[in-house]
């Protein structure tokens, strides 16, 4: 009768024992934890420096080596073997923000992040003060911006002042937007309802920004006027300074020189005509 | 009409002198304010900055070897008509050139039509200035001249100004029509009857006359050495500059200052030819000599207050040497062979312009800085002014101004038929 009851006994405290090597619900406290600082909002106010911390807080596995990332791209000299990872930023600005992460290397283990998310409102960095172009030609005006998150791009034409969003009802508007750029497009321009001031507006969770660019159309025929002006004056002036010297010297020829021989008669007819008059014509 | 046997030295005179400063502004000041339309060019026509800078080279080569055709029409049909011609050619070049769709479309306007309307204007309107005076020659040559300065000054930022509201083919438009106003200076050229001009017959036998002429001969060589010298700071010195680390607005600054001295050289040297006596090819070797010993010193310079010193100098003494050069020719062949003496003169010595920045510029690769291009063109000029010594009279101090009659008997000398008839009334 105990030789039945003795098996079972053993067997069911090895399961036991067993069951507690073997890796279960519990294991998750096995992974890498990250204990990161708070997301930062930089303001314009504000300059005072900012650090963004991830202290590597639980990890059953060897630590190689660690580095920040910005938007994806490893920040140089961040690199070091420390579960303690600091980043500062000494005065933040507008091109400090973005998606930060720690990233930590581990021997035979897969990497591990965390991320940080330093905000700021968009400021616009890139944009042309004026576009010139001539009639019929495409004009092309953007805007590129810092910030994050990236912002919603809208671009307005002010009317008598007020901005007013763009319709394409002519369907020669293309706006193209990506992430920190967008690009506002003209085809074809007319010069009566084309030329005025566009605003590109960058808005984000935080604030928002926006500039003007001032579209001038040149009208193909803008040079004529001034040209056939100068003609006319030019004209005008010629005439003037040919009708003054032959008022003053009705009697010279103006062009050729004279052969000696000829001139000759012509001395003795001025002798001549000089004793017929009594006054000096001059 | 009466011919006259001396220059008026004023009255319509100063009406030539009004009418030579705005051409040597709408000739010489649009050709070196064009650079501001190459940027639109290479944009335009998608070509080579090289490729586009061939439109101003070919204009000025048209323009210098064409001043012979323009000095023997003009002695053939008096000055005005000829300036009138060549404003009509210059603005219809760049008429044309506004409707341009291709890169040879302006070498041909710009390059030869405009080129050759220049070439019609600038040579006999400074001849025919040299026939209205002979005591304040040089003073009336030197205020011309300083409508070339003044011109780029204002040039430059106007160019901008009309590419910016008009585009380059309307800005071409307006060029055009201020170019135009060559015409109108042209009319202000009245004819001026001199007593040699008979004697010496047409172009034909003026260009075989200076041709066999001694004098003539030498002051041309000696000019076409000193115009391969003169041109090289103008080209090489903010290069040189930027080569003793120099940045680019104070070296920017350092050419106005150039071109303020250039404009004081020209007028002072002006007053001075007419008011010391004797030839003034004296006072050009004088000029010439500074200006190459200052050009042979901007190596040895490193301190920036002594550069500043030597470009001040250089400036002065090259805008000195201008009127004088142009009123060395009238007593050398007389007024009544100025105009084909001057085209000449220009076609030849214009050699020596093309040549220098090239060699400059060869030297300069050869050697790795501008100290031997800077000693060159030092002794260049310095040799010019060597071969002024062999001119005529050069050492006398009471030098008689040649008459009417030393013309003649020398023109007889080098065997040219002449009209039979005398000198005219007197």
């Amino acid at each position: 009768m105990s030789g039945s009851s003795l098996p079972s006994a053993l067997a069911l405290s090895l399961l036991l024992v067993s069951g507690s090597l073997l890796p279960g619900p519990g294991a998750a406290q096995n992974e890498p934890r990250i204990v990161t600082s708070e997301e930062v909002i930089i303001r314009e106010t504000s300059a005072l420096p900012v650090t963004l911390q991830c202290n590597l807080t639980s990890s059953s596995h060897t630590l190689t080596y660690s580095y920040w990332t910005k938007n994806g791209v490893e920040l140089t000299a961040t690199r070091k073997n420390a579960s303690n990872m600091e980043y500062r930023i000494n005065k933040p600005r507008a091109e400090d923000s973005g998606e930060y992460h720690c990233v930590y290397h581990f021997v035979s283990a897969p990497k591990a992040n965390a991320t940080i998310e330093v905000k700021a409102a968009p400021d616009i960095t890139g944009h042309k003060r004026s576009e010139n172009k001539n009639e019929g030609q495409d004009a092309m005006m953007y805007c590129k911006s810092v910030g994050y998150p990236h912002p919603e791009w809208i671009w307005s034409k002010k009317e008598n002042g007020m901005p007013m969003e763009i319709v394409n009802t002519s369907g020669r508007f293309f706006i193209i937007n990506k992430e920190n750029y967008t690009e506002l497009s003209i085809m074809n321009l007319q010069i009566t309802e084309d030329p005025g001031e566009y605003e590109c507006n960058a808005t984000n969770s935080i604030g928002s920004a926006s500039v003007v660019t001032i579209l001038r159309v040149r009208s193909h025929l803008a040079p004529l006027w001034p040209f056939l002006g100068i003609l006319a004056e030019i004209i005008i002036l010629v005439v003037i300074i040919v009708v003054y010297e032959k008022r003053k010297r009705p009697d010279e020829v103006p062009d050729d020189d004279e052969p000696a021989g000829p001139m000759k008669t012509n001395s003795t007819n001025n002798h001549k005509d000089k004793n017929l008059r009594q006054r000096n014509t001059n | 009409m009466a011919r006259r046997s001396e220059p008026p030295d004023g009255g319509w005179g100063w009406m030539v002198v009004l009418s030579a400063f705005f051409q040597s502004a709408l000739v010489f000041g649009v050709l070196r304010s064009f650079g501001v339309f190459f940027v639109e060019f290479v944009a335009a026509f998608e070509e080579q900055a090289a490729r586009v800078s061939w439109i101003a080279s070919i204009g000025i080569a048209v323009q210098q070897f064409g001043s012979p055709v323009g000095s023997a029409l003009s002695t053939k049909f008096g000055p005005r008509p000829v300036v009138m011609a060549g404003g009509i050619l210059a603005a219809l070049g760049m008429l044309l050139a506004s409707f341009a769709t291709s890169l040879t479309h302006l070498y041909l306007s710009i390059g030869l039509l405009s080129g050759s309307g220049w070439a019609l204007t600038f040579t006999p309107t400074l001849a025919c200035l040299s026939r209205y005076f002979s005591r304040r020659r040089s003073l009336a040559t030197g205020l011309a001249l300083t409508g070339v300065g003044l011109s780029s000054f204002a040039f430059a930022p106007l160019f901008q100004w009309l590419l910016s509201h008009y585009a380059w083919r309307g800005a071409l438009l307006l060029v055009s029509a201020l170019s135009l106003h060559l015409v109108a200076c042209g009319a202000l050229l009245r004819p001026l009857f001199l007593t040699e001009d008979p004697a010496v017959g047409g172009p034909g036998a003026q260009l075989a006359s200076l041709l066999h002429h001694g004098p003539f001969l030498r002051y041309t060589v000696a000019l076409t050495l000193i115009n391969t010298g003169f041109f090289i700071p103008y080209v090489h010195l903010v290069a040189h500059l930027q080569d003793l680390n120099w940045d680019p607005l104070p070296a920017a600054f350092l050419l106005s200052v150039a071109a303020i001295s250039d404009l004081v050289g020209r007028v002072a040297s002006g007053w001075l030819g007419d008011a010391v006596p004797g030839p003034v090819a004296r006072l050009l070797m004088l000029w010439t000599t500074l200006t190459g010993v200052s050009l042979a010193l901007f190596p040895v310079a490193q301190a920036p207050t002594a550069l500043v010193a030597l470009t001040v100098a250089y400036g002065f003494t090259s805008g000195a040497l201008t009127p004088v050069a142009f009123s060395v020719l009238p007593e050398l062949v007389g007024t009544g062979r100025i105009y084909c003496g001057l085209g000449l003169l220009q076609m030849v010595e214009s050699i020596g312009g093309l040549l220098g920045a090239p060699l400059s510029g060869y030297l300069r690769d050869v050697t790795g800085n501008y100290t031997a291009s800077f000693v060159v063109a030092g002794v260049f000029l310095l040799a010019g002014s060597g071969v002024l010594i062999t001119l005529p009279h050069f050492f006398c101090f009471s030098a008689p101004t040649l008459k009417p009659q030393d013309l003649v008997t020398e023109a007889l000398d080098t065997k040219v038929t002449l009209p039979k008839e005398g000198l005219g009334e007197d």
